[in-house]
């Protein structure tokens, strides 16, 4: 019982290697006697597998005996050893068993979000610039209205929890390679709501790092950040270039 | 009187045997711990590649107890991804989200984060009159994740007797378990 956490990294390389599903009565005696010294036995695993094979084949021959002692070395190789049927050997197989099970399942479910291939589209339109200024410690702000429009529709599996969702200008300045700012985001809960049309003025403030906005041009970026129930996380975006702000501050 | 002499050192000999495997296991146990620990290490890049979110800052994406995977590289840090860094004179890290980035020609960067969950930026979470992250305060950025397994450590932490009655009956099972 004290070696559960060596005897669980063991069980899963006996598990896997294939004892599970045994075909020769040879080979699972073999793999019998090579387990016997092991100090993790797992007598369910290997027992109920193991004598299904020799009575069928062997009980069709004349000589009605030799299943019955191919039986008796079988159950002494595999289950007559002391302590088999203990609690903390039971507990160790089911343990070993159900967390080998659940991380199977998370990976799968991990994994089944690859087959998804997602064909998002949104669409963003430039409304109104509220206002557009230098603040007092010289940097320019700018606040807008936009009309989002996006349908996410796709990027929903039966493996995802949430879709958060942001629309980012980017653009180049001399001074800095990339400026990425959050105008909007939001968190979409369920398909039925993935399919989506927003008014909005910019829920972050647009604030440049300088005085670099005016006339400047940028891209819309919409993002989505897909976050699964287990699992990978993933990420894309579809960006929307052309946008442009007005020559002079109002 | 021979074969009690005898007897008795065999006996003796068996539990200090036994005593050897017991603790060699035991030792087992503790450094494969180490290794996967250190392993992932090397392999995520980042100081701690597995950690617990604490608070609800993050729901309904991340609930407390949940578990977190990092990943740490070279490539630029972009808005919309989940970061955890630290903040000088804060012991415990933060797991938000990037809205803003601002990168120079050089390559240094400047990023604002705030939680999904709250309704302002992190500004006010940032030490006194820091208005951006470094580079340097990101341990990693969040690329996995799995529910509820970090409430093991939660409640460790939360409730150090039930920590150390694990720690016990564990330590009773290893003394006392005779194969």
């Amino acid at each position: 019982m004290g070696q559960l956490a060596t005897c669980y990294l063991q069980n899963i390389i006996t598990q896997f290697s294939g004892p599970c599903c045994v075909s020769s009565v040879a080979h699972a005696v073999a793999l019998q006697g090579l387990h016997q010294p092991s100090r993790c036995h797992q007598p369910s695993l290997y027992c109920s597998a193991s004598p299904s094979p020799l009575s069928s084949s062997q009980l069709s021959q004349p000589v009605p005996n030799q299943p019955l002692q191919h039986f008796a070395s079988l159950w002494k190789n595999c289950c007559a050893v002391p302590n088999m049927h203990s609690f903390g050997y039971r507990a160790n197989a089911l343990l070993t068993f159900g967390i080998t099970l659940l991380a199977l399942m998370c990976g799968m479910a991990s994994f089944s979000d690859n087959i998804n291939s997602p064909s998002p589209s949104a669409h963003v339109q430039v409304l109104n610039i509220n206002w557009f200024q230098k603040q007092p410690k010289g940097n320019d702000e700018v606040s807008m209205t936009m009309n989002i429009s996006a349908d996410l529709q796709s990027l929903f599996t039966w493996n995802t929890k949430q879709v958060f969702v942001f629309l980012a200008a980017e653009y180049e300045t001399p001074k800095n390679s990339l400026n990425q700012i959050s105008l909007w985001d939001g968190i979409i809960p369920s398909k039925e709501h993935a399919k989506f049309w927003i008014h909005t003025s910019n829920k972050y403030r647009f604030i440049d790092q300088g005085r670099n906005l005016r006339g400047k041009e940028f891209n819309l970026t919409m993002h989505w950040h897909v976050m699964p129930k287990t699992g990978k996380m993933s990420a894309d975006k579809i960006v929307m270039p052309g946008y442009r702000l007005p020559e002079e501050y109002r | 009187m021979g074969w009690i002499g005898d007897t008795v050192d065999s006996i003796k000999s068996i539990q200090i045997r036994q005593l050897l495997t017991q603790a060699v296991s035991l030792g087992m146990i503790v450094t494969s711990a180490l290794i996967i620990w250190k392993a992932l290490m090397c392999i995520t890049g980042s100081e701690s590649p597995v950690v617990v979110v604490l608070s609800g800052s993050m729901e309904p994406g991340f609930k407390r107890g949940d578990i977190l995977f990092l990943h740490m590289n070279k490539e630029p840090i972009r808005a919309g991804e989940i970061v955890v860094f630290n903040v000088d004179g804060r012991e415990i890290p933060i797991v938000h989200r990037v809205i803003k980035v601002h990168e120079r020609q050089d390559g240094e960067v400047d990023i604002l984060t705030k939680g999904d969950n709250n309704y302002g930026d992190d500004r006010l979470l940032y030490a006194q009159g820091q208005l951006w992250l470094q580079r340097h305060h990101i341990m990693g950025r969040a690329v996995g994740f799995l529910p509820y397994v970090g409430w093991v450590t939660i409640i460790m932490t939360e409730k150090p007797i039930i920590k150390y009655i694990l720690i016990g009956a564990l330590g009773l099972l290893v003394i006392t378990s005779k194969d």
